[in-house]
């Protein structure tokens, strides 16, 4: 049981996570922060540490890229691997990620079926770039 | 009007030459003008080479002819032989500064010819005034020194490059004729003229014939372009000569006259001729100059042209550039925004097919699930359109990796489509060796290929088989995917790698898809240095190949 916690403005993309929980029984407690306030408050609370980030790239006011910035500048999250989500696969977009140090990237929209299999790579440390 | 000391303005570097063949002065002027190489001279050719000498022997032959015999006999022959041997043996032979105009080349030897003409009849006239110690009629020594010491002197500056102005030449020229007066003054000139000039009045008609002499020097520089104008002035300065002459000496004997005025006819005529060309090359000049600033005017309004197409060029290619980069910003927005609600459909519809808000009827999976296929069609449609987006533009990214095991990508691919062949009598086989090599790829993409020939070999093939053979040599690996499909139409072979074409059967299956499925798949194996091409025949089936290189010069893609 694998404790992920997503960063994600779409309702929608939220719940697809949920769904994903729900269908793979065992798989992963999904904690979802709807915004960056959110996502720092939930940092400077002393909340337990996930096993693993999602974020979300598109969102405001702070970006994906800059709550990565954030997460491995804090001291203890530094070390959890945390992986971009994104509806956007244009190459400049890509680079940009490859670039910014994510530990994986997944495109939107989340391929429901290999979803659990690719947490698993994941978190074996295996970097997976899908999109 | 250039002026005569303009150094700016010779076009000494321009070949000349060339151009100054269509006068009517060509034989005097080439002859004078050009470097002669006399060693494969031809007679006639030899003979157009002294035409000049002989012209102005010709001259100097009726103008002494007045003389009577006597004159004839006493000073042709030297006459003839002086300027014969010295040009003969040194005109030839004189080298030319390369720099000088050929107007002064052309001068210059005029002048030499003169200088030469005088110095020889002087020292003549000295040497037969030593010898026969009459020295009543003959010129004195110093004079003679000085004349001779003159005429080399021209010579060498002329030769040397000192003087290379035309106007230069011609003063010079005169110059060095102006001395004849004081010969006339103080020694008469041969000894014909056996009335020598009364020794009072000398200083006199030294004075007058220097004077007139001065006149014409004085005048400005820019007469000596006109032939006329020097013909005028040399009338003028032999009027004024002749005055001279009368007033020095005893009245009546016109002949003295003739005779002191030989040389200055001659100087005069020398000068006239001289002009006369100068005047032909400096028309030339004009000519050449009004066709210089011509083209360089030409230049500047092509240079101006050209200066206007590449602004404009320029704001084309920004335009261009603009275009392209809303085109990216759409694209960008557009993959966004299109793929964010595909996420809800597909897995929404997905999560309730599978029952996670709950039980549902068969009816409620089959629609369900027909809702997810046609998401993931949806979304099989936009990335294909932003591929073809992507190639088009030459932006498409290889995420390039060692080792990739095309086993693994093949056996991935059928996995995938194996379900597309599950209403239909299809039998699946595949050949492919134990072991297989592995490439530098990007993995993805190949499995993409792959994929994109297989849904295409499912879709169009209602029985049969589908076999998937891979096979490798040295060089390259070979992965031919063959189907008893129903076959591409000859005529439709190229098509079928077209973008958004589907070939007449095709649509006839009811075909769906972009058309962008296999044009993809070419560029993505292009991509990797390698081919793809199909076999086919009407009615017995398909093979799509793909072959790729082992080596290729693909790099890792490291972030």
């Amino acid at each position: 049981m694998h404790n992920v916690l997503y960063v994600e403005d779409d309702a929608m993309s939220r719940e697809v996570l949920g769904m994903i929980a729900d269908l793979n029984p065992g798989l992963m407690a999904v904690r979802t922060l709807p915004n960056s306030q959110d996502f720092e408050a939930y940092l400077l609370n002393g909340n337990p540490k996930p096993d693993i980030i999602f974020l979300d790239i598109h969102m405001a006011p702070i970006d994906g890229l800059e709550m990565l910035t954030i997460i491995r500048n804090h001291a203890s999250f530094n070390d959890i691997p945390v992986v971009a989500v994104t509806a956007s696969v244009m190459n400049e977009e890509i680079v940009l990620l490859q670039g910014a140090g994510f530990d994986s990237i997944l495109a939107k929209p989340l391929d429901m079926d290999r979803f659990p299999e690719n947490l698993n790579r994941i978190l074996k440390g295996e970097m997976i770039w899908i999109f | 009007m250039a002026t005569t000391n303009s150094p700016m303005r010779n076009p000494t570097s321009v070949n000349k030459d060339a151009r100054l063949d269509q006068s009517r002065w060509q034989t005097i002027w080439t002859y004078l003008a050009a470097t002669h190489d006399t060693r494969n001279e031809t007679v006639k050719a030899r003979l157009r080479r002294y035409s000049l000498p002989i012209l102005i022997m010709v001259m100097l032959f009726f103008v002494s002819l007045s003389q009577g015999a006597a004159y004839f006999v006493m000073n042709l022959p030297w006459a003839i032989v002086g300027i014969f041997s010295v040009y003969m043996l040194l005109v030839p032979f004189i080298n030319f500064n390369e720099a000088i105009p050929i107007e002064a080349k052309a001068s210059g030897r005029l002048i030499i010819l003169v200088t030469t003409f005088l110095s020889v009849n002087i020292s003549y006239n000295t040497l037969y005034g030593t010898l026969s110690g009459d020295t009543q009629g003959t010129v004195s020594l110093p004079l003679a020194l000085v004349v001779i010491s003159l005429s080399a002197m021209a010579w060498l500056f002329i030769t040397r490059g000192r003087l290379t102005q035309a106007g230069d030449v011609t003063v010079l020229m005169l110059l060095i004729l102006s001395c004849t007066p004081l010969i006339i003054a103080y020694g008469s000139f041969g000894t014909v003229v056996n009335q020598p000039i009364p020794v009072d009045n000398r200083v006199g008609a030294g004075v007058l014939y220097f004077g007139g002499y001065l006149l014409v020097l004085l005048m400005p520089y820019f007469i000596y372009r006109n032939w006329q104008r020097i013909l005028l002035a040399g009338l003028i300065t032999v009027g004024i000569h002749s005055v001279g002459i009368r007033t020095a000496t005893t009245m009546g004997d016109v002949s003295q006259l003739i005779v002191s005025n030989y040389v200055l006819i001659n100087s005069v005529l020398f000068a006239a001729i001289f002009a006369f060309v100068n005047q032909e090359l400096r028309r030339r000049e004009q000519e050449f100059l009004v066709l210089i600033d011509t083209l360089e005017h030409r230049v500047e309004a092509r240079t101006q042209e050209l200066a206007e197409a590449l602004k404009i060029t320029e704001v084309a290619r920004d335009e261009a550039d603009r275009a392209n980069n809303v085109k990216s910003a759409f694209l960008a927005s557009m993959s966004h925004e299109l793929r964010t609600p595909l996420n809800a459909i597909i897995n929404f519809s997905k999560y309730l097919k599978k029952g996670g808000a709950g039980d549902v009827n068969e009816k409620q999976e089959h629609l369900m699930g027909l809702v997810s296929e046609s998401g993931e069609h949806l979304l099989t449609l936009i990335n294909d359109v932003l591929d073809m987006s992507k190639i088009e533009a030459g932006s498409l990214k290889l995420y390039v990796e060692n080792a990739v095991d095309l086993r693994d990508t093949i056996e991935l691919a059928i996995s995938f489509t194996q379900s597309l062949g599950n209403d239909k009598p299809i039998e699946l086989k595949t050949e492919i060796p134990e072991v297989f090599p592995v490439i530098t790829a990007d993995r993805k993409r190949l499995l993409q290929v792959l994929l994109n020939i297989l849904s295409n070999a499912f879709k169009f093939t209602e029985e049969g088989e589908i076999v998937v053979r891979a096979t490798s040599d040295d060089k390259k690996v070979l992965i031919s995917i063959t189907d008893t499909g129903h076959g591409i139409a000859p005529e439709d072979h190229d098509s079928v790698f077209e973008a958004f074409k589907q070939t007449e059967s095709g649509l006839q299956q009811g075909g769906h898809g972009s058309g962008l499925g296999i044009p993809i798949s070419k560029k993505l194996v292009e991509a990797h240095e390698g081919r793809l091409w199909l076999e086919s025949e009407l009615g017995k089936g398909t093979t799509f190949h793909v072959e790729l290189p082992l080596e290729s010069s693909l790099v890792p893609t490291r972030s």
